[in-house]
């Protein structure tokens, strides 16, 4: 769910796996955000994060630059990533910027944290 | 009869591929674009050595300018802030997202390295270079103006891998930061004094990942470096780009 107060809310799909619920267009003010939520997840002893974009509406430089430093810092944690919910816009700036290979895009939450096993 | 001119139309990236295909209108000299057509965008997550964030800024104190009316002077002379004998030769008139643009850059001792970027993201106050294969650094660089407590600032910021086990090297040994560094402070200098106002360039540095991604060892097939010396080496790239005919 997209917390209206919140950029990023974190929350827990099982006992090993966090889905982060992003909000709004990521943008320069997901630094902090994305700063928080890589600090609070790797004192956490999960194996999956998921990134759910289904409220994003889009994202700029600034925002996949976070975006980039937040998966390379989980990936560094040893945590898998994936994400769903992700609009055709935002889709095509990850085909174009290759963030696919980082970041492997799923149909739905269930597909998404399966997917990690 | 040798084409000296080749055309090309750079806004349909084969998204599948990452791949830039070249066709359409352009005055750009054929063998420079020979030179990086077929290359991919490369990710800061596709480069060889350690990730980092290196940020340059200028405040502009008493400008009465907005972001959207700085970062729109910026982008109409980008190319007229590098610092001298360095060229970025975008393919169309504008810069916008799609636009490949090819870079020319002066080393030291004769060194000539031609190479290439792309915008993958533009909007009224920032865009977004990615750049090619064989690049010195696998990643984004980002040029945006915005108020900082009410002051107007221009800001640089890449987030980059040195591409390949070379300039990784080069990297280490400091000679690769260093020229980053020269560079967008000259840009960021050469724009605030057009504006009117004193250099005063701030920089920070952050390293994110330090470890090396030995699986990309193979990007060194691609160092625009090595392509480039045997034919530039040397050369002029003013008198290149001056010159009719093949050269």
């Amino acid at each position: 769910m997209c917390d209206q107060a919140n950029l990023i809310t974190l929350r827990r799909a099982d006992p090993e796996s966090v889905i982060l619920d992003l909000c709004g267009f990521i943008g320069s003010r997901f630094e902090r955000a994305f700063e928080s939520a890589a600090s609070d997840l790797r004192s956490i002893p999960v194996l999956r994060v998921v990134l759910n974009f289904s409220s994003v509406q889009g994202i700029d430089g600034s925002g996949l630059k976070q975006l980039l430093i937040f998966c390379t810092l989980m990936r560094k944690a040893n945590r898998k990533l994936a994400a769903f919910g992700v609009n055709e816009q935002v889709r095509q700036i990850f085909e174009l910027t290759r963030m696919e290979n980082l970041l492997h895009s799923c149909e739905n939450e269930y597909q998404a944290v399966s997917r990690l096993g | 009869m040798v084409e000296d001119r080749v055309s090309f139309q750079v806004n349909k990236p084969d998204l599948s591929e990452g791949q830039l295909t070249l066709a359409g209108d352009s005055t750009l000299p054929a063998g420079l674009c020979a030179m990086v057509r077929h290359l991919k965008l490369q990710s800061p997550a596709q480069g060889f050595g350690g990730l980092v964030l290196r940020t340059y800024r200028v405040r502009l104190p008493g400008s009465n300018l907005t972001p959207q009316q700085i970062f729109t002077a910026w982008k109409a002379g980008f190319a007229d802030y590098w610092p001298r004998g360095n060229y970025f030769l975008p393919a169309t008139e504008h810069i916008e997202t799609g636009t490949l643009a090819v870079i020319l850059l002066s080393m030291p001792l004769g060194m000539r390295v031609v190479t290439a970027a792309s915008v993958i993201y533009d909007d009224e106050t920032s865009f977004t270079l990615s750049t090619l294969q064989g690049h010195m650094f696998a990643g984004w660089i980002t040029f945006s103006a915005f108020l900082e407590e009410g002051v107007p600032v221009i800001q640089v910021q890449a987030l980059i891998r040195p591409g390949d086990p070379l300039y990784h090297l080069v990297f280490l040994l400091g000679i690769g930061p260093a020229a980053e560094d020269r560079f967008w402070r000259a840009v960021l200098s050469n724009f605030a004094r057009r504006l009117g106002h004193d250099p005063a360039v701030e920089q920070v540095n952050r390293t994110i990942d330090p470890s090396i991604q030995w699986r990309y060892f193979g990007n060194i097939w691609y160092n625009a470096g090595i392509r480039s010396f045997p034919r530039f080496f040397g050369r002029s790239f003013e008198r290149m780009l001056h010159r009719q005919g093949p050269y």
